[in-house]
C-alpha cells in the first residue's frame, strides 16, 4: 500500500503533478478544445467526472476481479472497456439533463473515451499501489487538474487571438509552446509537495 | 485579384456595390425601357445587405471579424460577371439586367462558401453565414422575378 | 488452458456486465415516456412517445407547420412559440431568430427534442391545415404558359379556405418530393374543388410537373396558409393589384366578394407584357356589366405591335393605379406581384393619401 496521505495526493495531482501539465497526457482534447471557456468548462467537468468514477469502478474491477483470478494482464482492455462504457452512460445523462452543454461538447465527449489521461489516471493508480480514498481523491484531483490546465489554456488563447503570432505557429504549434511554459511555471509547486 | 482578409473582402464589395449603384442611377436616367427603370430602384437596394447583417453585431466584434485574416487566398472578380455593365445602355432589357444581379450574388455566395470552408473563427463565421443566407434569398426572389416575365 | 478459459470467462463476464448496465441505463434516461404537447391554451392537446423531435410529432399528429429543410435547421419555417418546457434555446437555432424572437421564446420546431411536457402556441389557421388528395378534372390554357388547373378533392372531401389563401403542392422532384406554394384562384364558397393558375417556369419542377398533368391524376397538397383576411365590412372597397402572375388570389377575392355582396365597390388592376398575356378579361369585363360598383384595368407594359388592337391601358400597373384610383376610400388593399411593381404601387398610394403599410401583400 501507498503510505502517502489522500490529501497530499489530491493537492500534488491538482498542482505539481498535474496529469497534463507533468505527464502530457489527454493533450489532442486539450488543444481542440481549448479555444472557447465555456466549452473548456464543460469538458473540464466532463474529464473530472468521468476520471472520479472511472478510477473508482476501474479499482473494484481491478482488485476484486482481476486480480484474485491472476488475470492483471488483462487490465488494459477491460480497463478501457469500463471507460468507454461509462462515458457512453454520461453522453446519454448529460443530453437528458444539459442539452446546451450537450451541444457545446458536441464530438468531444465521445472523445473522452480515447482521452489518454483517462486511462493514464486508471493505470497510475494501479501503478502506485494507491488504495480506494486514495483512488478517489486521485482521480478526482487529477481530473481538477486537468480541467484547470485547459481553463488557463482557454483564457490565455482568448488573450492571443489579439497578438501577432508568426505564421508558421498558429494554431497548434503556439499552443503546445504555451503549455511548456506553463508547465514550467508548474514545476515551482514541486517543492511544496511531490509523489512518487 | 485575390483578397486575404474578410475586412478586405467587405470593403471590396461595398466599392462594387457604389459602383453598381451610381450605374443603375444612370441607367434610370438614361434607358428607354421603363420595366429597367422599375427594376434599378429596386436592385440598388444592394448595398444595403453588408449593412444588414453588420447591425446585427457590435462594433467592437465587427473590428474582431475585419481583422480576420484568411487561410487561403479567394478571388472576387465582380466585373466579370456582371459583364452587361459594358453594353450599351439603351440596349439593356429588363430579365438581362435581372440575370446579371444574379450572377453576381451567386458569385458572392461561391466566395461566402469558399470563406466558410477555411478555419475563420465562430465570430466570423456566424458573419459570413448571414451575408451568404441573405444572398441566397435574394438569389432565389430574383429568380422567381426573371420566371415571371413582368420587366 | 484454464487461464485461458478463465480469462474469456472474466472478459466476456465483464463486458456482458457493461452491455446491461448501458441498456438498462438508456431505457432509464433516454426513454421520455409519455409527454404531452399543449397547443394555444389547450384548444389541442397531444400525447406523444418522448425522443423525437416536436416538428415529427407535430407531423405525425397531421399539425402541418411550415417546414422546407426536413427538421436539419436550415430553413427556419418550423418556427414554434414555447411557453413552456423544451429546454434552452439551441445554438443551432440562433441565426434564425430576431432580438425579438429570442426574447418571447421562439424556437425551431425541428430542434425541440421532446423529452417533457411542453406548451407552445401557433397561429390559429396552422391547426386548420389538412393534407388533401384530390384529382385533376380539368386543365385548361390560358395563354401560351399559364393553366389554369382544376382539383375534385377526394380526401377529405372539403376545403375550408378564406379567399387569398394557398396550399402547398406536393411535386415530385430528381431529389424528393418539392413542396411549392399556390394561390387558391376559386372563391370560398366552392368547397368540393380548388382551381389553380400555374405559370410554367422554364426548368422549375413544381410549374413542370403541375403542367404535365392529365385529367384523371391525383395531386397531394397542403393547406390552406396564408393570414389574408378579407374585410368582412361591404362599405370598404378592396382594391386588387397585380402584376406578372398575380393572379390567382384575386381571382379567388373578387369572385367570393360578388357572391356576397353584389353591389360592393372593387377595383382589379393587372399588368402584363402583352396582348399574349392577357387572360380572364372577358369573365371580368362581364362581372363588370353585372356588377356596375366592379372596375377593372388590364395594362400591356410592351409596346404594342403593328396590327394589334388593345383598347386598355398601356405602361406599368402603377401608372394606371396613378390615374384610375380615386382618393378618400375606406380600402382594403391586396397587392401580388414582384418586390418592384409592389414598391412603385405602395408611392402610388402614398401620394393619393392612403397608409401603404396597411396594404397586404404576398410574401414573394
Amino acid at each position: 500500500m501507498n503510505p502517502t496521505p489522500v490529501l497530499t495526493i489530491f493537492v500534488a495531482s491538482i498542482f505539481t503533478n498535474n496529469i497534463l501539465l507533468a505527464s502530457f497526457l489527454g493533450l489532442c482534447s486539450f488543444i481542440v478544445v481549448s479555444n472557447r471557456i465555456e466549452t473548456a468548462i464543460g469538458l473540464g467537468v466532463a474529464v473530472t467526472f468521468v476520471m472520479v468514477f472511472t478510477t473508482a469502478i476501474n479499482y473494484g474491477v481491478y482488485y476484486y476481479i482481476l486480480v484474485p483470478f491472476h488475470l492483471d494482464f488483462l487490465s488494459y482492455i477491460v480497463f478501457i472497456a469500463v471507460i468507454a462504457a461509462f462515458v457512453q452512460f454520461l453522453e446519454m445523462f448529460i443530453e437528458r439533463f444539459s442539452p446546451t452543454l450537450y451541444y457545446a461538447l458536441g464530438i468531444f465527449l465521445p472523445l473522452i473515451t480515447v482521452n489518454c489521461a483517462i486511462l493514464g489516471a486508471v493505470l497510475f493508480m494501479v501503478i502506485r499501489k494507491y488504495n480506494f480514498i486514495q483512488t478517489v481523491g486521485f482521480g478526482f484531483g487529477s481530473g481538477l487538474g486537468w480541467a484547470l490546465a485547459i481553463l488557463l489554456m482557454a483564457g490565455l488563447r482568448k488573450k492571443m487571438g489579439y497578438s501577432n503570432i508568426p505564421e508558421a505557429l498558429k494554431g497548434p504549434g503556439i499552443i503546445l509552446i504555451v503549455t511548456g511554459v506553463i508547465a514550467m511555471t508548474f514545476i515551482g509547486f514541486t517543492g511544496i509537495l511531490n509523489l512518487q | 485579384m485575390s483578397i486575404v482578409s474578410i475586412g478586405e473582402l467587405v470593403e471590396r464589395a461595398r466599392d462594387f456595390e457604389g459602383r453598381l449603384e451610381r450605374y443603375y442611377a444612370e441607367l434610370r436616367d438614361k434607358t428607354p425601357n421603363n420595366g429597367v427603370r422599375l427594376l434599378t430602384y429596386y436592385l440598388s437596394r444592394h448595398r444595403r445587405h453588408l449593412e444588414e447583417v453588420m447591425k446585427g453585431f457590435e462594433n467592437e466584434v465587427l473590428e474582431r471579424i475585419f481583422n480576420v485574416r484568411l487561410k487561403y487566398d479567394v478571388n472576387f472578380n465582380p466585373e466579370e460577371k456582371f459583364h452587361i455593365i459594358k453594353k450599351p445602355i439603351d440596349e439593356i432589357k429588363g430579365n438581362e439586367l435581372l440575370e446579371a444581379a444574379c450572377a453576381y450574388d451567386e458569385e458572392l455566395v461561391d466566395l461566402y462558401k469558399s470563406i466558410l470552408d477555411q478555419p475563420i473563427g465562430e465570430e466570423a463565421r456566424a458573419f459570413v453565414e448571414g451575408l451568404k443566407r441573405l444572398e441566397e434569398k435574394d438569389i432565389v426572389m430574383m429568380k422567381k422575378m426573371i420566371a415571371m416575365d413582368y420587366f | 488452458m484454464i487461464t485461458g478459459l478463465l480469462a474469456v470467462g472474466v472478459n466476456l463476464g465483464i463486458f456482458l456486465a457493461l452491455s446491461i448496465w448501458l441498456l438498462i441505463s438508456e431505457r432509464i434516461l433516454v426513454r421520455y415516456g409519455k409527454c404531452t404537447i399543449t397547443i394555444n391554451d389547450g384548444s389541442l392537446i397531444l400525447e406523444k412517445e418522448g425522443g423525437i423531435t416536436l416538428l415529427t410529432a407535430l407531423y405525425e399528429s397531421k399539425v402541418f407547420i411550415p417546414s422546407a429543410c426536413g427538421g436539419k435547421a436550415t430553413c427556419g419555417y418550423c418556427k414554434v412559440n414555447v411557453v413552456k418546457g423544451g429546454g434552452p434555446i439551441l445554438p443551432t437555432e440562433v441565426p434564425f431568430m430576431s432580438r425579438g424572437e429570442l426574447r418571447s421564446g421562439t424556437r425551431l420546431a425541428c430542434q425541440i427534442k421532446l423529452k417533457e411536457d411542453i406548451e407552445i402556441t401557433l397561429p390559429e389557421d396552422l391547426l386548420a391545415v389538412k393534407e388533401y388528395r384530390a384529382r385533376v378534372s380539368l386543365v385548361k390554357d390560358l395563354t401560351h404558359d399559364i393553366k389554369e388547373i382544376n382539383l375534385d378533392l377526394i380526401d377529405p372531401p372539403e376545403i375550408k379556405h378564406r379567399p387569398g389563401q394557398y396550399v402547398q403542392i406536393q411535386a415530385p422532384g430528381p431529389e424528393g418530393t418539392v413542396f411549392r406554394a399556390y394561390s387558391i384562384s376559386s372563391p370560398d364558397y366552392i368547397k368540393d374543388k380548388i382551381q389553380l393558375i400555374v405559370r410554367l417556369v422554364p426548368g422549375g419542377i413544381a410549374s413542370t410537373y403541375l403542367h404535365n398533368l392529365k385529367e384523371g391524376d391525383e395531386v397531394l397538397f397542403t393547406g390552406p396558409f396564408g393570414e389574408f383576411r378579407l374585410s368582412e365590412n361591404p362599405d370598404t372597397a378592396v382594391l386588387c393589384i397585380g402584376g406578372g402572375s398575380g393572379m390567382a388570389p384575386m381571382a379567388s377575392i373578387i369572385d367570393s366578394i360578388y357572391n356576397k355582396w353584389p353591389d360592393r365597390t372593387c377595383f382589379l388592376f393587372f399588368g402584363c407584357r402583352t396582348t399574349d398575356d392577357v387572360f380572364y378579361l372577358d369573365k371580368f369585363k362581364k362581372m363588370a356589366e353585372e356588377h356596375p360598383n366592379f372596375k377593372v384595368y388590364y395594362a400591356l407594359s410592351d409596346p404594342l405591335k403593328e396590327d394589334e388592337d388593345w383598347d386598355g391601358e398601356t405602361g406599368f400597373i402603377h401608372l394606371s393605379v396613378d390615374k384610375y384610383l380615386p382618393e378618400n376610400l375606406d380600402l382594403q388593399t391586396f397587392l401580388c406581384g414582384p418586390p418592384p411593381m409592389i414598391e412603385a404601387v405602395k408611392e402610388v398610394l402614398k401620394n393619393k393619401g392612403y397608409n401603404p403599410d396597411e396594404a397586404f401583400y404576398d410574401k414573394f
